[in-house]
């Protein structure tokens, strides 16, 4: 849960479009026919491209040289899809099982 | 009761009304009474009128709980119905004329989309939101997977290529911000599009970070 908050609380830190603040006492109370509309400002496209990005290149970094710091469950996918999933010598091995 | 409200939310996923006929709704949208129960619960209330319009209203954000799910809607009734269909209701079928059963499939809109109905009810009527349909369930569900596979599979392909090119530029040797250079090609190519999927991948992706930042797992 800690990490879900902060992965949320970085990405709500994305610049927006602007709009008017949400008052979440207020609102709360009237439910509003579409709330995306009313209370959710989407993130600017070209942050959000961004921090796709930036995302994606730490992550393949810290996979390629820091590989002991991820999490076992990331690495051990990661490794499967980047360097397991590259070797095979028969058709088992390239559909079913790792070589 | 001649006018009645009811608003289920189950994680923000469904909003339903029911109107008495000539109402505009839209406008009168605020309901005189919303309860907040569980989805699958049952909300029991009397109704006087003579047609009933029927409006639910898809607000939920999580994409298997709204966008690609269809919900069925029971109506059980103590007396004799009638209905009419009207609007985007492709079939509803009573069971017997003590007990209706709708199955509305067509009531699989997009966040925030309207679909309305009416019917004509005498007596009481229980109205009831039920789990949608096994078959809908584990299709969505497999829709779900199959794109999220998709978009790895993109990324995955993308990286490596760009690895390969970074590589065979460098005379087949390879350099330390290779894989940085393939990671953010990949991910602007595959995530820059927001949506429910490329969103759930970039928090994966920080959470990879978070994981950087906390290798010893306190946080966790």
């Amino acid at each position: 849960m800690t990490l879900y908050a902060l992965s949320r609380a970085l990405g709500a830190c994305i610049p927006r479009a602007s709009g008017p603040s949400v008052d979440v006492d207020s609102t709360l109370i009237i439910p509003l026919a579409n709330p995306r509309a009313h209370f959710w400002r989407p993130a600017d496209p070209t942050w959000f491209a961004a921090l796709a990005a930036a995302a994606g290149a730490t992550a393949m970094y810290i996979f390629r040289y820091r590989a002991e710091t991820l999490h076992p469950v990331t690495f051990a996918s990661m490794l499967y899809l980047y360097r397991d999933s590259e070797h095979w010598k028969d058709l088992r091995t390239l559909l079913w099982h790792n070589y | 009761m001649s006018n009645e409200t009811w608003t289920f939310f189950h994680g923000g996923t469904l909003l339903y009304r029911l109107d008495s006929p000539g109402v505009d709704w839209v406008r009168s949208f605020i309901p005189p009474v919303a309860y907040q129960v569980p989805l699958g619960c049952g909300v029991g209330a009397g109704y006087s009128g003579s047609l009933a319009r029927v409006t639910v209203l898809f607000l939920g954000v999580s994409p298997l709980a709204c966008s690609s799910r269809p919900w069925m809607i029971s109506f059980t009734t103590t007396f004799s119905t009638s209905y009419t269909a009207r609007a985007t209701v492709s079939s509803m079928a009573p069971s017997s004329a003590f007990h209706m059963h709708w199955r509305w499939p067509s009531f699989s809109g997009a966040v925030g989309e309207q679909q309305a109905s009416s019917c004509r009810v005498r007596g009481s009527c229980l109205l009831r939101i039920v789990h949608p349909r096994w078959k809908t369930h584990w299709k969505a569900i497999f829709s779900a997977t199959k794109r999220q596979a998709l978009t790895l599979a993109k990324f995955v392909a993308i990286y490596k290529f760009c690895m390969i090119i970074a590589k065979r530029a460098n005379g087949g040797v390879e350099r330390d911000l290779d894989s940085f250079f393939g990671g953010s090609v990949a991910g602007y190519f595959v995530f820059r599009d927001r949506s429910a999927i490329t969103e759930q991948a970039s928090s994966s992706l920080l959470l990879c970070l978070d994981a950087e930042t906390d290798p010893g797992g306190l946080l966790r």
